[in-house]
C-alpha cells in the first residue's frame, strides 16, 4: 500500500476505534471474559428494554421517585459471582483494571466487604456509574449507562425506606446465568 | 561568379567564418545559378525560405492564437491537467466523508433510544418480560441507592460532629468575650 493510502486508513481505524470505545460500558471494555465465565452470573438490561418501561405502570411499581430515577438511564450490566476462591484478591485486580478515565466516586471499606463507586463523565453530565463489591468469596461489578441523576438514585432508598440489601440474593442464577 | 569561388565561399561557410554579404551572396546563388554549390546547401537555403515564408505569414500568427485558445478551452492535454488537479481534491473529499459517514453512524448507535446504548455487539437482554427486567432494574437501582446512602452516613456524622464542635467553639469564645 502507498504511504499516502496508508496514513487515511490508519487515521480511520484509530478514529472508529475511539469511537467504538466511547459506546462500550466499563464491562464491555475491562471484564467482557468475566460475562463469558460460567462462574459469573450476568445481567443486562438494554435501552430497548428500558424504553418497554414505559409501558409499566409507575405508580404500581415503585412510584414517581423511581420513574424519575430511570429516566435517563439506557443500560445495566452486571457481572457477579458467589464462587471466587479469593475475593478480595479478585477485587482489588478488578480494581486496577479500570482506566483513567473513570474517576473514583466513594469509597466503602467495611470488615468483611469493600464497594467502589466509579463515574465517567462527559461535562457535567455523568455517563456512566461503575460499582465494584468485594467480599470473601464474592464479586460484584455493576454498571449504569446514560444520563445518571445521583441524587435521584441516592433518594430512591431514603422514599422506599431500604437499607442494607442483600444485592446477591437477588440474582436468580437459575434464570440469569448465560 | 566562377563554380570554383562559389564552392571556396560554401566551404567559408560552413567553416563559420562569412560575413553578412558573402553570405547573401550564396543565398543569391543558390537560388539562380546553382553550379559549383552543394545539393546539401542549396537543400538548407530552400528550407530556411520556406520557414521564413511561413512564419512570417498573416495566416501563421492565425494559427499560432487558435492553438492557444483551443489548449486554454480545454484540449485534451489540458483536460488531463484539469482531471488530475482535481482528482486529489476529490479523493480528500471522500476520505473526510467516509471518515465522517463513520463517526455520524457510531454517534447514531451510541445515542439514539431506538439502538443499544453500552453495547454495540452481543447486547441480548437477559429478560424477555419487561416486568422482570423492570423489577431486575429496581433492584439494582435500589441497591446502589442504599450503597450510595450508607457511603454517605459517615460524612453526615462528620458534618454534625462539626457543626457541634462549631457551635461549642462558637459558644465558648462568646463566654471568653463576656
Amino acid at each position: 500500500m502507498k504511504t499516502k493510502l496508508k496514513i487515511p486508513a490508519i487515521l480511520i481505524i484509530s478514529l472508529l476505534s475511539a469511537a467504538n470505545a466511547i459506546a462500550q460500558d466499563a464491562i464491555q471494555r475491562y471484564f467482557a471474559d468475566y460475562a463469558d465465565n460460567p462462574q459469573f452470573s450476568s445481567v443486562v438490561i438494554s435501552s430497548k428494554m428500558f424504553q418497554l418501561f414505559s409501558s409499566i405502570d409507575p405508580q404500581s411499581n415503585g412510584g414517581k421517585e423511581f420513574s424519575d430515577a430511570i429516566s435517563g438511564i439506557k443500560g445495566i450490566r452486571i457481572v457477579a459471582s458467589e464462587e471466587v476462591t479469593d475475593g478480595k484478591v479478585l477485587f482489588s485486580k478488578v480494581n486496577k483494571k479500570i482506566g483513567p478515565e473513570y474517576e473514583i466516586l466513594m469509597s466503602i471499606d467495611e470488615k468483611d466487604e469493600k464497594v467502589r463507586f466509579f463515574i465517567r463523565d462527559e461535562g457535567p453530565i455523568i455517563k456512566e456509574l461503575l460499582m465494584l463489591v468485594g467480599g470473601d468469596s464474592k464479586i460484584f461489578i455493576m454498571s449504569i449507562s446514560g444520563d445518571i441523576d445521583l441524587k435521584k438514585i441516592s433518594a430512591l432508598s431514603k422514599s422506599m425506606n431500604v437499607g442494607g440489601m442483600k444485592y446477591l440474593e437477588n440474582l436468580d442464577d437459575s434464570k440469569n446465568k448465560k | 561568379m566562377e563554380p570554383s569561388k562559389l564552392k571556396l565561399l560554401e566551404e567559408k561557410y560552413w567553416a563559420g567564418e562569412t560575413d553578412a554579404q558573402e553570405e547573401e551572396q550564396l543565398r543569391h546563388f543558390a537560388l539562380t545559378e546553382k553550379s559549383g554549390l552543394s545539393q546539401e546547401f542549396i537543400a538548407l537555403v530552400s528550407a530556411n525560405i520556406a520557414f521564413a515564408r511561413e512564419t512570417t505569414s498573416a495566416e501563421f500568427d492565425d494559427k499560432f492564437w487558435n492553438r492557444v485558445e483551443e489548449n486554454r478551452n480545454g484540449g485534451m492535454g489540458m483536460k488531463w491537467l484539469q482531471f488530475a488537479t482535481y482528482t486529489k481534491y476529490a479523493a480528500a473529499l471522500i476520505v473526510l466523508a467516509a471518515i465522517g459517514l463513520a463517526i455520524y453512524s457510531i454517534a447514531i448507535k451510541s445515542d439514539s433510544g431506538n439502538e443499544n446504548t453500552i453495547a454495540t455487539e452481543e447486547f441480548q437482554d437477559t429478560y424477555t418480560d419487561p416486568e422482570q427486567a423492570f423489577e431486575e432494574t429496581k433492584r439494582a437501582l435500589l441497591m446502589v441507592s442504599s450503597k450510595l446512602n450508607e457511603a454517605e452516613q459517615p460524612i453526615l456524622e462528620l458534618k454534625r460532629f462539626h457543626e457541634s464542635k462549631m457551635s461549642i467553639t462558637g459558644s465558648t469564645a462568646v463566654d471568653d468575650n463576656k
